[in-house]
């Protein structure tokens, strides 16, 4: 039995309207709300500290610096690749009080790996990898003048690693 | 809905060795190059793209090329209901494939230390959406051209709003570099919770652009199938 055209082909009115209100929401939150970094920002982060409130020293002046404030050196090996990497930066390092703790506790200095990009990485930076054994992104190592150097592999979630680093300087 | 076009869907696109095979490659090499890279973590809303367009092409346009259609519409079958089951049988068909690819790195990826419960069901919700978003998108461009049309409006699409993002980015101009990111946005539309909750508040612009491409790709798709005459006449 055939049915009338208009029920066919009915307009989805309710449908009309969410998309527009949903369009205009858009438009304007889109305008007013600043905007997450990008994921190339984030690449960009992980190694420069975009939305980073760390501060970090380059790998070749961290021990002399270390030695000068008398902390440990809380190494972290990233790479722009590495997701992970991005994660922890964006929840650990771009933290205000987690920053804060880790400026206090420790020289921070990021070490980022280059092989996957350039084919090789900086002799420093591959002494360094090697030194520490680097297998995996991200990697945090505490480097502890006259003790044995505290790594941990991958990244296990904020909490973990905040909880992590306060034994390490306990 | 109509749950008889949706398992017709689910059978016709699952039963295809042309589509399994294709399935089985644009999945199986990013997970098995996973297994290679430490620590392992669980796939994304960028991992079921590939995927999502191997089981949506065509998902209405085949119907349309093939005669389909015309055989579909000549039963009880509002338009409205066509499009709407045809797009949530392929977000479901999405979902399915992108949660058993994530499925498969989860142990692995949590005893890594590459992904917490937390995260990974984190990103199980951003597949999720992907997957609906996506299949909208593809389902509105689809009602547009037959056959395997809507691919090539898809990539007519992606590659405008690379080439916007690119001019902005090159003369300096962020607002063509925002209409081409915008471009992007919807023709592939994905939330990240880390954008949603980053910096410890609220963003709702990410759900609002996933929602608003999501609801325009299905209108679209309405839209179009209300505009669609079809001749029932023989050609011969």
């Amino acid at each position: 039995m055939a049915r009338p055209a208009e029920a066919t082909r009915s307009t989805p009115r309710v449908l009309m309207i969410l998309a527009a209100v949903l369009l205009v929401a858009r438009i304007v939150v889109g305008i007013l709300e600043k905007p997450a970094p990008s994921s190339d920002d984030d690449a960009a982060g992980a190694g420069a500290g975009h939305a980073d409130l760390v501060t970090w020293v380059s790998p070749d002046s961290a021990d002399s610096v270390a030695a000068a404030r008398g902390k440990p050196i809380l190494y972290d090996f990233a790479a722009d690749w590495c997701g992970p990497c991005k994660i922890m930066a964006r929840e650990v390092f771009s933290d205000s009080s987690t920053a804060a703790f880790i400026d206090s506790s420790f020289v921070a200095c990021r070490v980022m790996d280059r092989s996957v990009e350039d084919g090789k990485n900086s002799p420093y930076v591959a002494t360094l990898m090697e030194r520490y054994r680097i297998k995996s992104f991200p990697t945090l190592v505490v480097n502890r003048a006259g003790a044995s150097p505290v790594i941990m592999a991958g990244y296990a979630g904020k909490d973990e690693t905040i909880r992590k680093l306060r034994d390490v300087r306990r | 809905m109509n749950r008889t076009l949706m398992l017709a869907f689910w059978r016709e696109r699952f039963t295809s060795i042309i589509r399994i095979g294709l399935l089985i490659t644009v999945c199986g090499f990013p997970l098995i190059g996973r297994f290679f890279v430490k620590p392992v973590t669980v796939i994304g809303p960028a991992d079921i793209i590939a995927a999502m367009m191997v089981l949506g092409a065509g998902v209405i346009g085949r119907d349309i090329s093939t005669g389909v259609l015309q055989l579909i519409l000549a039963r009880p079958v509002t338009r409205r209901e066509y499009v709407l089951s045809r797009w949530l049988a392929l977000g479901c068909a999405g979902f399915a494939v992108g949660f058993l690819c994530w499925l498969i790195l989860l142990p692995l990826a949590l005893s890594s230390g590459g992904s917490t419960i937390n995260h990974a069901l984190l990103r199980l919700g951003e597949i999720g959406l992907a997957s609906f978003g996506f299949a909208a998108v593809i389902t509105g461009l689809s009602s547009l051209l037959p056959g395997f049309g809507d691919l090539a409006l898809l990539l007519a699409g992606v590659m405008v709003g690379s080439f916007l993002s690119f001019l902005g980015d090159v003369g300096k101009s962020p607002a063509v570099s925002r209409i081409g990111e915008e471009v992007a946005r919807t023709l592939v539309p994905m939330v990240s919770f880390g954008d949603v909750l980053y910096d410890g508040t609220f963003h709702a612009y990410p759900i609002l652009a996933w929602a608003s491409a999501t609801t325009l790709g299905l209108l679209l798709a309405i839209y179009a199938m209300n505009r669609r005459e079809f001749s029932y006449g023989s050609a011969g």
